[in-house]
């Protein structure tokens, strides 16, 4: 038995070793959370605008076609309650921030909270590396291992980027995501339109209260700042806007609007804006280069001019 | 709990250590196997402890009354027949309720009677087929006089709910494994690490193969219609490597963790994809269900000891009990009867144990006609298995007519190459020991008697393992 446990540890060590190391490694790889907390931390005073949300802003708008100093700390799925933990911490570090833009999507209020859901683990990116303290995940759950598919996409992003040279892992310097490049829209558009909306709805009448609270707190911030905030709803292909729940989708914007009335905040809806066009569009509800080249343009004509 | 998961990975050492360590003394030791094994069940769901340990007591308790009743044949038969009524009755309901009920709303409405069924949408516990079977062929055994009768109550409850095989088998009879809860087990140094190395096997199939044939499979099932023949077929050669890795792999690491606890469970895949004809497949594949059947089935059916058409018909009966057997579908009993169809005509020609022995034994590379005879064998299989996969008999039928269309000759491709790599690997290490009772076990000759080397084959594959692994997909027998 001695002799057996003896040979286990000798065999576990240097593989223990190895997947430490890869955890490491895979903590250090480039993403987009570490790069945007750490740019608005060193250049936070040269910030005007901040750009929250979604992939629907991550992708769909480019701080390069907005005339104030713009940046874009929207992430993939990243919802209302982190779009506020953010702001808040970034307000004491962008003195001369002077607006937000925060996108209201279909979703906003009715999706689930993002530790009750099934990318919770996305999370661990805002702990680790945008300073949050989370209390849901258990330790096996923070470990980078535990999310396989990332944690072999990140080990591959960090030897492309220490041996190949590589620097453009999916967004700019700016904070945009720069991976929609073209159109992807097919014949299979009514099927992605049907799947994509049940994603979106995954139970009619049902709006979390987490939500709501996060959009007040998040104008309130605006407000106690002086800072004006824009809720913006980005374009959407027909299809989607189309078959979209009438409930749901009343709800969140009599909603925004009342909460735009108590903290003087506007509301700019382009979900079905008729100068986008399938061309625009990378899928059904989000937009390529092209699209948001676009609609970044006409954000910052309605927005500054 | 699953075995690819990091709580199994923390449970099991921990588990280890205290079996060997800590709980010493025989009945505490098979206490905390039970113990270690209801958390084990109990971390996928709580609810359903009550149903493994009611199916435990019944058996136990037949076991002990039939013995009692052992100068009254009527009354052993009565406690038997009602045994593995009960038992038969809870696996039905979880099974098969919704199933019936329907089906038989389906027949009523085509016959004109206008009929509704309200799903009781049951949650099938899982390993339900597997543990029952289990405690049935204890009591079945019992009544044969085959075993003693156990009063060894938690040694009986740590036989039935033994984690490493309690959710996917393999189905362990009575006769093996009760015996080994009842003495004391011995740690031994080579049984240990011959676990560990099929633990490292099984992971590798399940984690690397049949993980990543399932997407290959899911996708082209999800768009079959619009894919070519050729990549159908593929599909189906895919599915078969998702089925075999999956299962095959859970087996190896049940029969791995076994080891490490002293106790050593049956072989239940003997490579059957180098099978050369569908006799022998069904000698290879899921060893301890073919032989449960056997046993329990066939034989008292009459077995192959009466006229040829009864033993036609007792093969048709096992065949379809054991589609029946895989789940509430009609796929799975016309997949039953198309194996039944495949199995008959070497029944009736006597060739139905013409390949017992390894195939190409003590040579390195099969023959051409057996070569032709291992293609043939899987090319059947394969289109078994798609029947087994296809969700409704009408698509299974539609997936078949496009696999025989025009747009087979296309040659095409387009997803799983990477996969194939590693299904290539395997069935290379498979091959070089197909008469061993697992892919991994090298015993040390030519230059593996370098421990080093061993070492450097182990990372490798564990590496392999990590690099490559896909972690969502769920054990496919857990459904069972």
């Amino acid at each position: 038995m001695k002799k057996f446990i003896l040979k286990l540890i000798i065999f576990l060590l240097p593989l223990s070793v190895g997947l430490a190391g890869l955890e490491y490694i895979a903590f250090k790889s480039p993403n987009s959370y570490r790069y945007k907390d750490e740019y608005v931390m060193q250049h936070g005073d040269s910030i005007k605008t901040l750009i929250l949300g979604s992939s629907h802003s991550f992708y769909g708008i480019n701080p390069n076609f907005l005339e104030n100093s713009s940046f874009n700390v929207a992430n993939v799925s990243q919802d209302l309650k982190f779009d506020c933990y953010l702001l808040e911490r970034y307000l004491k570090k962008c003195p001369n921030l002077q607006y937000v833009i925060l996108p209201i999507s279909y979703f906003s209020l009715s999706s689930p909270p993002l530790d009750n859901g099934e990318e919770k683990f996305r999370i661990k990116f805002y702990e680790k590396y945008m300073g949050y303290n989370d209390t849901t995940m258990n330790i096996f759950e923070k470990l980078e291992i535990y999310d396989i598919p990332i944690f072999q996409e990140k080990i591959s992003n960090y030897f492309k980027y220490k041996f190949c040279d590589v620097k453009d892992f999916g967004f700019d310097s700016l904070g945009w995501a720069t991976g929609y490049v073209f159109s992807k829209i097919d014949d299979n558009i009514e099927n992605d339109a049907i799947k994509t909306i049940k994603r979106h709805t995954p139970q009619v009448g049902v709006f979390y209260v987490e939500n709501i609270l996060s959009l007040n707190k998040i104008a309130e911030l605006c407000k106690n700042n002086n800072i004006k905030l824009y809720f913006i709803t980005t374009p959407t292909l027909c299809e989607y806007h189309e078959r979209l729940n009438s409930d749901v989708w009343n709800y969140t914007t009599s909603t925004v609007n009342e909460v735009c009335i108590k903290y003087n905040a506007s509301y700019y809806n382009y979900i079905d804006d008729d100068r986008f066009h399938s061309d625009d569009f990378f899928d059904i509800d989000h937009l390529c280069w092209q699209g948001t080249e676009k609609f970044s343009k006409i954000l910052n004509d309605d927005i500054f001019n | 709990m699953l075995f690819n998961s990091i709580e199994f990975l923390v449970f099991l050492p921990i588990v280890f250590i205290l079996y060997w360590f800590v709980f010493k003394q025989l009945k505490i030791q098979n206490l905390f196997l039970v113990i270690a094994s209801y958390i084990f069940y109990g971390w996928w769901s709580k609810e359903f402890l009550i149903l493994i340990a009611i199916t435990t007591l019944l058996s136990y308790v037949s076991g002990i009354l039939i013995d009692k009743f052992k100068n009254n044949k009527t009354q052993q038969q009565f406690v038997n027949a009602t045994n593995i009524i009960l038992n038969l009755a809870i696996l039905g309901y979880c099974k098969y309720c919704n199933f019936f009920g329907g089906s038989f709303v389906q027949l009523l409405n085509f016959i004109g009677f206008k009929a509704d069924w309200v799903t009781i949408n049951i949650i099938l516990p899982v390993g339900i087929s597997f543990y029952t079977f289990q405690a049935l062929s204890y009591s079945i055994d019992v009544y044969r006089g085959k075993i003693k009768p156990t009063r060894d109550i938690v040694a009986f409850f740590a036989y039935i709910s033994f984690f490493p095989q309690l959710v996917a088998g393999p189905i362990e009879r009575a006769t093996n494994l009760l015996p080994q809860m009842l003495k004391r087990r011995q740690f031994d140094y080579y049984s240990a690490v011959d676990g560990c190395r099929q633990i490292l096997w099984g992971f590798f199939k399940k984690m690397v193969i049949a993980d990543n044939c399932a997407v290959a499979v899911d996708t082209i099932w999800n768009n079959y219609q619009s894919e070519s023949g050729f990549t159908l077929f593929m599909g189906g050669v895919f599915f078969a490597f998702q089925i075999y890795g999956d299962f095959s792999g859970y087996s190896d690491i049940a029969i791995g963790c076994a080891k490490l606890f002293g106790i050593s469970l049956k072989q239940n895949f003997n490579f059957p994809y180098f099978s050369r004809d569908i006799a022998e497949f069904w000698r290879r594949w899921h060893i301890s269900l073919t032989t449960w059947f056997k046993d329990y089935v066939y034989i008292p059916m009459g077995g192959n000891r009466c006229s040829m058409q009864r033993v036609l018909f007792n093969t048709i009966v096992i065949f379809l009990i054991s589609g029946i057997w895989h789940g509430a579908n009609w796929t799975f009993i016309i997949w039953g009867l198309y194996n039944a169809t495949l199995f008959i005509p070497l029944l009736i020609l006597r060739k139905n144990r013409k390949n017992i022995d390894v195939v190409a034994k003590n040579k390195f590379l099969p023959t051409l006609r057996e070569t032709s005879q291992i293609l043939i064998t899987f090319v059947f299989v394969v289109f078994g298995w798609i029947i087994f996969r296809a969700p409704s008999i009408q698509m299974g039928i539609n997936y078949i007519e496009r696999v025989f269309s025009n747009s087979f000759f296309s040659f095409e491709m387009p997803y799983g190459k990477s996969v194939a790599i590693g299904i290539i690997f395997m069935l290379i290490v498979e091959w070089f020991n197909r008469d061993r009772s697992y892919g991994l076990q090298f015993n040390n000759y030519g230059i593996l008697k370098y421990s080093a080397l061993r070492w450097i084959i182990y990372y490798s594959i564990i590496i392999a393992t990590i690099l490559f692994m896909n972690i969502n997909q769920r054990f496919i027998y857990f459904q069972f």
